[in-house]
């Protein structure tokens, strides 16, 4: 029983780093996000409570709205691409290019993740640009007009959405990638001897046995289009117009620009509850039950 | 046994370790941290964290000091600043521009310096007064300068048949209109509508506004841009670009030196700093154009701030006057950023084709006043504007919506 006892006491000595910093910087910062959402709290001054005088502004700020379209544009276009395209990569790498090429494809994909927002986005307004830009060079080549693809409000959030993937693919792919060399290759011998082709294996095998891997890819790509800020920042400043604007732009600039705190950490609570129903559909969709 | 202790120990110092970093810093009564602006161009012979710090082991070498320099990136400026007050870790000696100081002087958090000069001290800046600011002497003005002029390409004109540069609206007008028809494939005026940060207002909006008459804020810090002067303005830059002054997509470009430089473009505006770094232009300038109202542009006014938080102010004080001394001055005016003086007893070192800028046009030059939730009044006009340019709202509408989004959201 001391012997117990004791363990278990060293067990949670072990586990105290980490519960401190999940504490220090998630749990705790969430719990006062909350707290100072009811508050008119400028940083220097003491917080004033002012009830759900934030939410209801919130709710009524069209600066938020356009925001939150923004974000959910952004969401719906970037996770079902990112996803399909690391999907089908890390598919053709694991069983087209196992050897040398493969690795280093898949190295040089990995290139746009460790790529820091500001670098991707000043290269990308290089290749975005309207007059001189590549993209419009090479698509001048087959006689197209150039597109004012960063300074034209129908194309400025799918101009963002393009440097997203392409910087998370990298990312995706390695996760996919490691999901499928775990299969057993006694299923896909199976069912070739049952004469399935590599269509068949790939629907029937392949992704069936990447659903927790796909529902993890899936979490991760829509929690990080909700956080959308530095690309979005570096390449359009939100504009033009509104049209680039994302949710945590309107959080950044409410908190560090007009130093309303409050009315920041309400739009905050508000994200948080989206991200959470999002990830409460989602885990309906792959069938996941809680542990 | 000896492996569980040392895994017992190893999580001790993790955990001191990670305490150990949430420690504020506490700077001594000799020590002073000082926050500067970056200036300097990719091209400077020094960088200006080496050139401030040169300045700081000066001043810390004569008063048995220290000076912390850092230099903050403006893409992350006001967050650097308003944490690193906020959590008792900022600078003693910062170095604010006007959209900042609203908050901080609400917050408390600069010191009036009025106390720490003399009479003869403040005789001596030029601009002392303008530091000045809801009551208080909050701010010492350091970077009076950097207007923002219009350039114009003389060669274009000349091939335009314009004989000289323009100096009223008309005659802006009547140019980019020669410039239309004589100069194919050239941008008569070209405007960064297509810039990330609302600065650009700077360049492209707020000339025309002022010279039409237009006041941002009234005297009880209510914003009048939804008037009839500010309405002349806008319609001005809406007609400019309805014209095809601006070129076929106003915002797609985002750095009007390129097409200038490259010979592109007939007329731009940009700061007079930066103007003196193209070469291979043959380019004539003109400080103010001539509006319905008055002939007035956009001038820097930077300023240095003294914090609460610093705990030796008089050695503060040293410090500010020592960095606003007529030889750290000219030093910092010849190697990092050509501007003109701050103090009387400065000599004038800059370029000879500003001669008359900074003084025969000294009238034409005023700032960004000083109100609540300035930066984010002009990050929502500018994106109006920028929907206007794309024929997404009248100027009617630029105006009011910006107005009510403001009254709404930032009085």
């Amino acid at each position: 029983m001391k012997q117990k006892r004791l363990e278990a006491t060293q067990g949670y000595i072990y586990i105290l780093p980490s519960l401190i910093l999940i504490l220090s910087f998630s749990i705790i910062p969430i719990f006062m996000s909350g707290v100072f959402s009811f508050t008119e709290y400028n940083v220097m001054n003491s917080p004033k409570f002012v009830g759900l005088e934030n939410y209801e502004k919130v709710l009524r700020d069209e600066y938020v709205r356009a925001a939150l379209v923004n974000t959910l544009k952004y969401v719906l276009i970037t996770v079902p691409i990112q996803t399909a395209l690391s999907l089908t990569f890390a598919a053709f790498l694991a069983v087209k290019m196992q050897n040398k090429s493969g690795e280093f494809l898949r190295s040089v994909m990995f290139i746009p993740v460790i790529a820091s927002a500001v670098t991707s986005g000043t290269i990308w307004r290089t290749i975005l640009g309207t007059d001189g830009g590549i993209l419009n060079s090479i698509i001048g080549i087959f006689g197209f007009d150039p597109v004012n693809w960063l300074g034209d409000s129908k194309t400025s959030l799918i101009s963002i959405c393009i440097v997203a993937i392409w910087k998370n693919v990298g990312y995706f792919l390695v996760i996919f990638y490691a999901g499928i060399m775990d299969i057993p290759k006694s299923l896909y011998e199976a069912a070739r001897v049952d004469g399935a082709n590599t269509y068949q294996q790939f629907f029937r095998i392949t992704l069936p046995m990447l659903k927790p891997i796909t529902s993890l890819v899936v979490t991760l790509g829509i929690i990080w289009s909700f956080q959308v800020f530095d690309l979005s920042y570096q390449m359009t400043g939100g504009g033009p117009g509104y049209s680039s604007v994302t949710i945590v732009m309107a959080i950044y600039n409410a908190a560090f620009k007009q130093y309303k705190m409050g009315y920041a950490c309400a739009m905050a609570m508000l994200l948080l509850v989206i991200v959470l129903i999002i990830n409460a559909v989602k885990q309906r969709v792959f069938g996941e039950k809680e542990d | 046994m000896n492996k569980k202790i040392l895994a017992f120990l190893l999580v001790l110092v993790m955990v001191a370790s990670m305490f150990a970093g949430c420690g504020a810093s506490e700077s001594a009564g000799n020590e002073l941290t000082l926050w500067m602006a970056p200036m300097a161009g990719s091209d400077a012979e020094i960088t200006d964290e080496e050139f401030w710090t040169e300045i700081g082991n000066e001043f810390g070498a004569a008063n048995n000091c220290t000076v912390k320099v850092e230099i903050i990136p403006w893409d992350s400026y006001e967050e650097k600043y308003l944490t690193g007050v906020t959590s008792s870790d900022g600078p003693d000696v910062g170095w604010l521009y006007m959209e900042m100081f609203y908050d901080y002087i609400e917050m408390g958090a600069l010191v009036d310096l009025d106390a720490h000069f003399t009479d003869a001290e403040k005789d001596n800046y030029l601009y002392y007064n303008l530091g000045n600011i809801q009551g208080g002497q909050y701010a010492l003005p350091f970077i009076v300068g950097n207007p923002r002029i219009m350039l114009a390409n003389m060669d274009i004109l000349a091939q335009a048949g314009v004989e000289a540069i323009p100096t009223t609206w008309e005659e802006l007008a009547a140019a980019c209109d020669a410039v239309l028809a004589n100069c194919p494939g050239v941008i008569p005026l070209v405007q960064d509508w297509g810039n990330p940060h609302y600065g650009s207002l700077n360049e492209i909006f707020w000339p025309y506004f002022w010279s039409a008459g237009g006041e941002i804020v009234d005297d009880a810090g209510n914003l009048t841009i939804n008037s009839a002067e500010g309405l002349v303005a806008t319609e001005l830059l809406y007609d400019m670009a309805q014209k095809g002054y601006l070129g076929a997509n106003a915002t797609a470009c985002d750095d009007v030196k390129v097409p200038f430089s490259n010979g592109e473009a007939a007329f731009v505006f940009m700061a007079s700093g930066n103007a003196l770094k193209l070469e291979g232009i043959n380019w004539e300038y003109v400080t103010a154009l001539q509006g319905p109202q008055d002939a007035e542009t956009f001038v820097a006014a930077d300023s240095l701030v003294m914090f609460e938080s610093c705990e030796n102010k008089e050695l503060a004080a040293k410090l500010m006057k020592y960095l606003t001394s007529s030889d750290v001055m000219s030093r910092y005016h010849k190697t990092i950023t050509d501007q003109p003086p701050i103090t009387a007893d400065e000599e004038y070192t800059g370029s000879e084709k500003y001669a008359g800028l900074f003084t025969d046009d000294a009238g034409m030059l005023r700032s960004l006043p000083v109100f609540k939730g300035a930066s984010s009044m002009y990050d929502a006009l500018y994106k109006n504007i920028q929907s206007m340019m794309l024929g997404e709202l009248t100027p009617e509408e630029v105006l009011t919506k910006t107005t009510e989004y403001y009254d709404s959201n930032l009085k």
